[in-house]
């Protein structure tokens, strides 16, 4: 009897001393480590929320960019620090879900534990206004009838828009030739100079605001708020769930109520209309989900990536 | 007219009050880098780009032009009081500037540099806005065959004139080349050079090599030659005011200078010593007072030379905005700059970012006036950053460049980058190897390779497509002719003198 109620004095006064413990998160800057470069399209949307929570959580959230490795250093990093909270992952879920399946890395992806997304970029395909194909279904055709006649572009080789790519062309069953280039942007010239036919991006969306550019399809599992008209791959009959999303995520262990607290200060922010205008403007689509819900997603999303890379043979060679 | 528009568009933007503070800021500070031998423009720009992300792309990039036209203006300051070139665009201006300096015409000196670069500046600038956007129609009938030859023309150019030699500009152009290589090939995802080293994956920051290069490698030969004897300054004499015959011996070499300039610096690897050089010569042959040239020091001397490298600084932004490629050290860190902030160069610049493009070049005619100001009636305050101890100099220019590189990804491995590269930069320093063809190489040889690649990927594998497409042929042929010509013409001229 004496021994049960001291059983359960302890579990209380720890129970106590958890939550003050809780209480206090945060008590010392948290460290949000992004894995590429300061100033990139990775770098500014956790700028943007490490601002936020430093609002709402009151201490400071300190951006901080180990780069290197595709992401993998800086992924790294996160997996080797002490679960307290104070040291999170923020960046693009490809150094998670893609790069363990394709390089030998320390790390799996269930070394994280998903805290909350702040965003998505929807890519979409492009190409020139003037080629006569209107949704990807005619792309197939014409690209069936014309085996290794068109190039698509990605940012390199074992990247995962080359995935994306490979994966269209499995699933449609046509031959296209990759064509890599470093960023994007270096891509464009050759896409309005008729030299590459289809890219995989978002960076051309102000051409198709000009109507230079078509827009076949989007990636995503919801259309572009900005192009209601365009349908997404999975409704032209190509399921292909290989998005891009940023979020937060946390050493495995790390205590359940500092996860809790962080993301539903995310969340709050994911709902703000500042913060929804400043994201969208650098192609960032804010959405949200219960650090369960994107622990389901991801799991779904590290099967996914590795039925595409099997399907598609995908590997360095 | 549209052309007009457009600048109307970039002085609205430049005119705006935040956006003419960093003007002034860069300026002032290109100014003060100019004035102090060893610190350059390149150098300073890579040390402030982490720094500089915070900001609008088009406040950063007004603030890095002022720092490049105010480098030149402040460079021809030190040329005439201290004979210690600040600039290597400003080793001329030492030649006849010194000389006025020490036989009492110092403030006329300085006053034709300051004037001759305002007039050639403003030229210069007038030649961005009305060529620029010729050059972007042309630019964009470029494919991956005739970037690819644009490049081997680059190459060629900038080791064949930078620097003593051929063989050591394009030793140091295949160091930059080797260095830029290193990481994962786009084309096979496969790892080249990286020794087992994660860090590496990513490539080489081309930041991290020209800090190492232009400030660890300079301080270490600063260092170095310590003990080598100090350097006299000249103490300011003589009227800022130039008298009515200095104005008319100066006004025509400033034009000359100007139209020698800006062509030149608007060719690949075209820089700024070949025309000041050259200006510096024309100006020799045709001064009616050739006995000042060498001995009393001639007003001609000055201002010509400043003019053209005034004008040819103007001429280098010509090719980095309208085709991405960098034709000097300043030019390639500025392109690394637009990179990092998702920004290509290139034709598309034009169409995509008209603001920031039309800004710029609006803020360039602002910087020019700036610099008028801050130049000539404010030369006596930059004369005194030349008396902060070297030592305590240095030290700062250390500790910043380190903490700085620390900063872009908080890594160790780009710490002991930073210092190897030092030491390299040191010995080339030491045995004359020109150091700017390390940076173009590591830009433009990645960049070449990939265009090589996906050409030869386009074509399926033909070799022909480098000399079917007329306008690679014509690069090729161009590139072949700056790396045999010289050679050619030596012989010629042995066998002719045999």
């Amino acid at each position: 009897m004496m021994q049960a109620m001291l059983g359960a004095l302890i579990a209380v006064l720890t129970l106590v001393g958890m939550t003050s413990h809780v209480h206090a998160y945060p008590d010392k800057p948290v460290r949000l480590i992004v894995p590429y470069p300061a100033g990139g399209s990775a770098d500014l949307p956790a700028r943007i929320l490490a601002e936020g929570l430093q609002r709402k959580l009151g201490k400071p959230f300190i951006v901080e960019n180990r780069v290197g490795a595709a992401g993998a250093i800086g992924a790294e990093a996160v997996t080797r620090a002490a679960p307290d909270g104070y040291t999170l992952y923020c960046g693009p879920n490809a150094p998670l879900v893609l790069l363990p399946l394709i390089r030998a890395l320390p790390y799996k992806p269930s070394d994280l534990v998903p805290i909350a997304p702040y965003g998505e970029v929807v890519y979409g395909f492009g190409v020139l206004a003037s080629m006569k194909v209107n949704n990807l279904k005619e792309l197939q055709a014409l690209a069936g009838a014309n085996p290794g006649k068109f190039f698509y572009s990605s940012p390199g080789s074992g990247s995962a828009t080359n995935l994306r790519g490979e994966a269209f062309k499995a699933a449609a069953g046509v031959d296209i030739t990759h064509l890599p280039y470093r960023t994007g942007a270096e891509a464009i010239p050759d896409l309005l100079g008729g030299r590459l036919d289809i890219m995989l991006d978002n960076i051309f969306f102000p051409q198709v605001r000009q109507g230079t550019v078509k827009l076949l399809g989007v990636l995503s599992n919801r259309r572009h708020p900005e192009f209601p008209d365009v349908p997404t791959f999975a409704e032209q009959g190509f399921p292909i769930d290989l998005r891009v999303w940023g979020g937060f995520l946390a050493p495995l262990g790390t205590p359940q109520p500092i996860i809790d607290t962080l993301a539903r200060a995310i969340a709050e922010l994911n709902a703000e209309p500042e913060i929804i205008e400043r994201q969208t403007k650098i192609g960032w689509i804010p959405f949200s989900a219960t650090p369960q819900e994107l622990l389901v997603q991801m799991r779904a999303e590290v099967e996914s990536y590795r039925g595409w890379v099997q399907r598609t043979n995908f590997k360095i060679d | 007219m549209e052309t007009l528009a457009a600048l109307g568009a970039g002085f609205a933007v430049a005119l705006s009050p935040e956006n003419l503070l960093w003007c002034l800021l860069g300026t002032s500070l290109g100014t003060a880098i100019g004035v102090l031998p060893g610190l350059g423009p390149a150098l300073t720009i890579a040390l402030l780009l982490p720094i500089t992300f915070q900001v609008p792309a088009t406040a950063a990039f007004i603030l890095f032009a002022g720092i490049y036209y105010g480098a030149m203006y402040g460079g021809s300051t030190t040329s005439i009081l201290l004979n210690t070139p600040g600039e290597s665009a400003t080793i001329v201006t030492a030649l006849e500037g010194n000389r006025m300096a020490r036989s009492g015409r110092a403030g006329a000196a300085l006053a034709t540099a300051a004037i001759g670069s305002f007039v050639a500046g403003t030229i210069g600038t007038l030649g961005i806005t009305f060529l620029a956007p010729v050059v972007v129609d042309f630019a964009l009938k470029f494919g991956p065959a005739e970037y690819f030859s644009l490049m081997v023309v680059a190459f060629v150019t900038v080791s064949a004139v930078l620097g003593s030699s051929p063989v050591r500009g394009l030793a140091s152009l295949f160091f930059g080349i080797w260095l830029g290589l290193i990481g994962i090939d786009l084309q096979t995802g496969q790892a080249r050079f990286t020794f087992g080293l994660d860090e590496l994956l990513d490539g080489v920051n081309v930041i991290v090599v020209a800090v190492g290069l232009f400030a660890i490698g300079e301080t270490l030969y600063v260092a170095a030659r310590r003990h080598a004897g100090q350097d006299e300054i000249i103490p300011l004499r003589g009227s800022l005011y130039m008298t009515r015959a200095e104005w008319s011996r100066s006004w025509k070499p400033w034009l000359r200078g100007a139209a020698i300039g800006f062509p030149i610096g608007a060719m690949p690897a075209g820089g700024a010593e070949v025309p000041t050089f050259l200006s510096y010569w024309t100006e020799k042959k045709l001064s009616k007072h050739p006995e000042e040239f060498g001995t009393t020091g001639a007003i001609e001397g000055v201002a010509g030379p400043e003019a053209a490298n005034n004008a040819s600084a103007a001429g280098v932004l010509v090719p980095m905005l309208t085709l991405g490629l960098p034709t000097g050290a300043t030019a390639a860190i500025m392109l690394s700059a637009f990179q990092s902030y998702g920004i290509n160069p290139g034709p598309l610049l034009f169409q995509s970012q008209p603001a920031l493009v039309w800004g710029l070049i609006a803020s360039l005619y602002i910087a020019n006036i700036m610099l008028l100001v801050l130049n000539l009636p404010l030369v006596g305050l930059w004369v005194r950053i030349l008396r902060i101890p070297p030592p305590l100099l240095y030290a700062g220019i250390l500790v910043f460049a380190t903490i700085g590189t620390y900063g872009i990804s908080n890594s160790v491995v780009d710490l002991m980058l930073l210092y190897a590269i030092g030491a390299v930069g040191f010995l080339m320093r030491r045995y004359d190897f020109p150091t700017a063809p390390v940076v173009i190489g590591m830009i433009l040889g990645p960049l070449a390779e990939q265009e090589f690649r996906r050409a030869m990927t386009i074509s399926n594998g033909d070799w022909g497509v480098f000399v079917t497409k007329p306008l690679s042929a014509t690069l090729l042929a161009l590139a072949a002719l700056a790396l045999a010509g010289p050679l050619l013409w030596r012989l010629s001229r042995r066998r002719r003198t045999a």
